[in-house]
């Protein structure tokens, strides 16, 4: 960006490149930190905790819910799994269908006259970029 | 310093004022910041042509009055939205692609429900890429096709291209495409077999979150989020900026789960065991053998990419069996090589010299 060039004299780009190196020195800062061994172990053990924690509130919710007669996570998906797969056997017998009328290739033959651009292009000469 | 230098530099109460004048400009614009919507993206128009459960395959409407042969498909990676490559009008991809000429198909896989948590690369790669490209054929009336993948879409072309060489892929453009996993030291670091219960992960959780995919996105530069609220505010003046700020921070947050298998056997089979440039990795009881991809081939790499470094994409080139292949490096990092101010001086143009030629 043009107000953003440097200048000696400009205490504001001054400013903004010290920014830039700053920002670039804290990464690689960081990234060192973060490529050892025990921030490895670190992240890991985090992790576990972050899923054993997930995991226990799961069943502890699945139990209050079948308590209550609600449906729980589980069923939703369940449910939602079972509506996927109504919804891809719809598709494949509306393409069965379409393919029986003979409408998909009559549609396609009407949209590509009617609508379609020629695919006659052909590349601005000058163009020359084969290697 | 020249004497027209000095004359052209402006004075140092011009300085104070327009610092006060954006002053003012940043709290009157700082306000409207945080009352208005964010900017409208994904407008150039579209139809579905075809749908399966959460993908959807879309074409978009020409722009151009005739256009190239050879059909050209986006593949995009499974954790992020496609709108990166149709951002608004002027800063989209798609839409520069549409006015040179070529007729453009985009797979967006959307975002993936909890019983999608056992897809695996299998159904991606053996299923979902092979049905979308047969519409395509079907759409179009043509033979032949070009893909375009990014980032993990772009690992997920190459893999179809080796497993299907015989077509009809004709050209293809991996923009930011790991294929050594070893050169992602930071990831694999984070992944260490023996600390990352990785089984335990997606048993547990299914699809893995979007939430740990963002902030392991942002850890890999952990001081650029506050910089870039630092500059957000230095330039709140700036209307184009700000424009474009919100449009790129928009997308960098809006991750979207990763089906847990496939999360599973990415983790396991390509970070861990780097199968894929060892020529190891089995798709569907099939070897990915990379000698195998026959097509065209252009490998775009970023030379500031922190989430594909150049150490994870360099040997691209050399373990594919095509005889026409190029690979370039452009400045920039692994969003702006595809969308902003920087791709639209470099990556596009450079893309289009080189597939147009070969789109007839």
């Amino acid at each position: 960006m043009a107000d953003q060039r440097n200048s000696p004299s400009d205490p504001i780009a001054s400013w903004r490149e010290w920014m830039t190196q700053s920002e670039s020195r804290l990464n690689a800062l960081f990234n060192e930190l973060m490529s050892t061994d025990g921030y490895g172990r670190l992240m890991g053990g985090l992790t576990k905790v972050f899923v054993s924690m997930q995991k226990s509130m799961t069943e502890g919710m699945e139990r209050y819910f079948t308590t209550l007669s609600l449906p729980t996570r589980s069923d939703v998906v369940d449910l939602g799994e079972r509506l996927s797969l109504i919804e891809s056997r719809l598709l494949a017998i509306e393409s069965s269908l379409a393919r029986l009328a003979g409408t998909a290739a009559h549609e396609g033959e009407i949209k590509a006259a009617v609508s379609r651009p020629p695919r006659t292009k052909k590349p601005a000469a000058g163009n020359g970029a084969a290697s | 310093m020249s004497s027209a230098a000095v004359a052209a530099e402006p004075s140092i109460a011009d300085r104070v004022r327009a610092e006060v004048q954006r002053t003012l400009q940043r709290s009157i614009k700082g306000l409207n910041y945080f009352l208005s919507d964010d900017p409208a993206i994904g407008l150039t128009p579209k139809d579905t042509i075809y749908q399966r459960g959460t993908l959807k395959l879309n074409h978009y409407r020409p722009l151009a009055k005739e256009v190239y042969r050879i059909p050209v498909l986006f593949v995009m990676s499974l954790v992020s939205k496609s709108y990166i490559l149709d951002l608004a009008p002027g800063q989209s991809f798609i839409e520069f692609l549409l006015k040179q000429g070529y007729d453009v198909y985009l797979i967006d896989w959307g975002v993936p429900r909890p019983e999608d948590s056992r897809l695996r690369l299998d159904d991606y790669i053996l299923d979902f890429i092979p049905d979308c490209i047969s519409r395509i054929m079907t759409d179009s009336g043509e033979s032949d096709l070009s893909i375009i993948g990014y980032c993990m879409g772009g690992m997920l072309a190459l893999i179809y291209a080796a497993l299907f060489p015989q077509g009809p892929l004709k050209n293809l453009v991996c923009l930011t495409t790991p294929v050594n996993f070893e050169g992602m030291k930071l990831m694999r670091q984070w992944t260490d077999k023996r600390y990352f219960d990785l089984d335990r992960i997606v048993d547990t959780l299914g699809n893995v979150p979007p939430e740990l995919i963002f902030a392991s996105f942002d850890m890999l530069r952990p001081a650029a989020r506050i910089a870039s609220q630092i500059r957000l505010w230095d330039n709140m003046w700036n209307d184009d900026f700000v424009k474009s700020y919100r449009m790129f921070d928009r997308w960098a947050a809006d991750q979207i789960p990763f089906p847990g298998e496939c999360f599973r056997q990415t983790t396991k089979e390509l970070m861990w065991d780097n199968k894929l440039i060892k020529n190891e990795l089995v798709l569907g009881g099939r070897p990915v053998d990379l000698k195998q991809v026959v097509a065209s081939f252009l490998a775009v790499m970023a030379e500031h990419d922190h989430i594909v470094p150049y150490e994870s994409a360099k040997e691209l080139l050399t373990l594919i069996g095509s005889t026409d292949k190029r690979d370039i490096v452009l400045k920039g990092g692994h969003v702006s090589l595809v969308a902003g101010p920087n791709a639209v001086r470099r990556l596009w143009p450079e893309l289009d010299r080189w597939l147009s030629e070969r789109s007839i």
